[in-house]
């Protein structure tokens, strides 16, 4: 790959990759590692200089390495002897602790309940929704990128939506009884 | 939950998205209108959909810029280009093979000369047969080296220019190949 192809995708698609990998695994760090991992591969591997297919390349490279993180995560937890709900919970205090403090002030509460309430979706279905409405793609175009059914990802979406308007509805109800 | 309000759910998505014929819209419309439930759903999506909608795009740290930059576009440099590689530029073995004999010739000759004893007859550390084998030894690695470095930079020059060169130029240049050799013999 040419070097200004390279430094020009880097430059216009380095940002929605780390936002991306950061609302996905809600650690800078994690989140910092994907990215590189996403263009060091993508300049081994990517001898075209086409820009067509490049951010779903992209995307797809960090959907999995995204997922192999979670993964990895999850295992040292089970090994930790720690249930699932333990490790959700640790899970959400590390990542209150571990959020920019700049990003929570751009963030209002429904986002900040949307967030800690995406954590309790399995990672997939995660994944579908960031894709579908931050990244702003169809259906059809995350079942290419995730190499799934284009059926499967409406139904894990329908799922996660529900999911998180009842979590949503719970954690504003609650907060309005409180104020 | 009507049927009539299911159906008009499966829609909410598309009535957001603009993506209803003009009819659809309406119906959806007039539905919302009378239906608390419907409405309710409505607004649940609409906050989803905002919600996610207006997260802020992040900036990637400068770091990460950066170390993505060291570990790709500061390495092109050492990069052999591959339509070189499928051009023969393996043959181009010289120079490392040069620099390895001249090595080795370095190392031969500092070690010609330690100082730890003299000779009384030469008044130096080697008696003079020790120095007239040296001496040829140096000769006959010296011009290893120089037949070793002519035969590569033939090799070199077919190998990168190959049947390129003008008539011409590869027959003169072959004369000139042919002299250095012959000046070494």
């Amino acid at each position: 790959m040419k070097s200004s192809t390279f430094q020009e995708l880097l430059r216009r698609y380095q940002n929605r990759i780390y936002s991306y990998a950061y609302y996905f695994l809600r650690n800078r760090e994690d989140a910092e590692d994907v990215t590189q991992e996403v263009f060091i591969r993508c300049w081994q591997s990517c001898e075209a200089t086409e820009w067509k297919g490049m951010l779903a390349w992209m995307i797809r490279v960090a959907h999995n390495l995204c997922i192999d993180v979670k993964r990895r995560r999850k295992r040292t937890a089970i090994q930790r002897n720690n249930t699932e709900a333990e490790y959700l919970t640790v899970l959400r205090e590390r990542n209150r602790a571990t959020t920019d403090p700049e990003l929570l002030l751009q963030l209002d509460q429904t986002q900040q309940i949307l967030l800690d309430a995406m954590e309790e979706l399995p990672d997939r279905t995660r994944s579908y929704l960031l894709l579908h409405y931050f990244q702003g793609l169809t259906y059809r175009e995350i079942g290419q990128i995730t190499l799934t059914n284009t059926n499967t990802v409406k139904v894990q979406v329908h799922r996660g939506k529900q999911a998180l308007k009842q979590i949503l509805a719970g954690s504003l109800n609650e907060q309005s009884q409180k104020g | 939950m009507k049927s009539s309000c299911s159906k008009i759910c499966a829609l909410l998505e598309s009535f957001l998205d603009g993506d209803l014929s003009v009819e659809e819209d309406a119906s959806v419309a007039a539905h919302l209108q009378t239906c608390p439930g419907c409405r309710a759903e409505f607004e649940s999506e609409r906050l989803l959909r905002n919600s996610f909608t207006s997260l802020p795009e992040l900036s990637c740290p400068e770091t990460t810029t950066r170390l993505i930059e060291k570990a790709t576009l500061s390495r092109q440099t050492t990069r052999v280009p591959s339509y070189l590689w499928q051009r023969g530029i393996r043959q181009l073995g010289w120079r490392p093979t040069a620099a390895g004999v001249a090595a080795l010739a370095a190392i031969f000759l500092l070690l010609l000369y330690p100082t730890s004893h003299r000779d009384p007859e030469t008044n130096g550390p080697y008696t003079r047969e020790e120095i007239l084998v040296a001496r040829q030894e140096a000769k006959l690695g010296l011009i290893l080296t120089f037949h070793k470095i002519g035969k590569s930079e033939k090799e070199a020059i077919g190998g990168v220019l190959g049947k390129r060169l003008p008539q011409a130029i590869r027959g003169s240049l072959q004369k000139v190949l042919e002299r250095s050799e012959g000046g070494q013999g």
